[in-house]
């Protein structure tokens, strides 16, 4: 619905207002699985559909309640799990893109607060020069 | 008389010749029979894990000083007496770490209280420099409160890790302070006498996990 009304918005602003929103860019199902009390960096998951008819490239994250924010890949390669940074992501024309467990994440450095399960937090997606503010759900493990 | 005399004979030595033919036939089909009745899968069958593999040999551990969260030390004699499963990983993790610490909570449920009893969950930490043992403490008591966490200098970690099959190497980050750490994703399983026995291997699923912690404990139970 939040989604909806943004693309709404998006399509509906004039163009020198479109430096908000990553046209045709919706996200469902954003959650951060609540992390211990001592948790440094949580993991925020969620598809990204791009209903546009060009790809969307992802060039970063940013929310108010971390100090940094990452896209991450984990790999198992020969029985190690690796983890790996993603400057840039596509989110291709008329598909979507999956930060699941175990393949990708939003990486969320340094929490400002502590974020219990019920609680949310904005996390802001660049598409460019255009961002696109994204509310996640805190959710018990 | 004489004929009759001579039929029972070839009538005999044929009888004869039948059980000369019958009689390892009726063994055979006994000895058969013995078998299926009497046969019990052996140990090495009971052993098959579904996600994971067990030592014809179970290995001892490297001695080394590794302290557990709550400041006691991490040797085979604190590995006695249980089934241990040691999970390297660090608090630093955001994804696989705290991922398989719920399942392995919720393998656990799954146990009956008697299994329970027999099993000890060791968060074994890889990131000795952040990774201090009263945080490790309460990070693994978040996910259950008798969850144990232990850690040690990085010389003695990375011997004590060689020794349970688990590397692991340090990976600089966007600073100093955000490094991550790549590491074994398998959980080593230490038998109640101390020694390295096997491996559970991902991926896995609460029930997975479960399934083979009830054929070690078995095991040990007889």
């Amino acid at each position: 619905m939040k989604q909806a009304r943004l693309l709404w918005l998006c399509l509906a602003l004039p163009l020198a207002r479109q430096a908000w929103c990553c046209a045709g860019l919706a996200v469902d199902a954003a959650r951060i699985p609540e992390g211990p009390p001592e948790a440094e960096v949580l993991a925020g998951y969620a598809v990204l559909r791009n209903a546009g008819t060009a790809d969307l490239s992802l060039s970063g994250a940013d929310s108010p309640d971390f100090r940094q924010v990452e896209f991450h890949s984990v790999a198992e390669e020969g029985g190690r799990m690796r983890m790996r940074a993603e400057p840039g992501l596509t989110v291709p024309a008329h598909g979507r893109l999956y930060f699941a467990p175990g393949k990708l994440h939003i990486m969320l450095f340094g929490p400002k607060r502590g974020l219990r399960a019920g609680e949310s937090t904005l996390i802001g997606l660049r598409c460019g020069a255009s961002r696109l503010d994204v509310e996640f759900k805190v959710e018990a493990r | 008389m004489l004929t009759r005399t001579s039929a029972t004979l070839a009538q005999s030595s044929r009888r004869i010749r039948a059980l000369w033919l019958g009689l390892p036939l009726l063994a055979c089909c006994l000895a058969l029979l013995f078998g299926l009745v009497v046969y019990r899968p052996g140990p090495r069958d009971e052993f098959a894990l579904r996600s994971g593999i067990l030592l014809e040999q179970p290995r001892p551990l490297a001695r080394v000083a590794l302290v557990f969260e709550d400041g006691s030390p991490l040797d085979s004699a604190a590995l006695r007496g249980r089934w241990t499963v040691i999970f390297p990983g660090y608090t630093h993790c955001p994804d696989a770490c705290p991922t398989t610490l719920a399942q392995l909570r919720q393998a656990k449920a799954l146990l009956s209280a008697g299994e329970r009893r027999w099993l000890r969950i060791v968060f074994l930490s890889v990131d000795p420099e952040r990774d201090v043992p009263e945080r490790l403490g309460r990070y693994v008591r978040h996910f259950d409160p008798e969850f144990r966490a232990a850690t040690g200098p990085l010389l003695q970690l990375e011997s004590f890790a060689a020794s349970i099959g688990v590397v692991f190497l340090k990976v600089g980050g966007p600073d100093e302070v955000y490094y991550s750490v790549d590491h074994s994703t398998r959980l080593a399983l230490i038998n109640p006498d101390g020694l390295l026995a096997g491996y559970l291997t991902p991926p896995f699923t609460p029930e997975s996990i479960a399934v083979d912690l009830r054929t070690v404990l078995k095991g040990s139970a007889r």
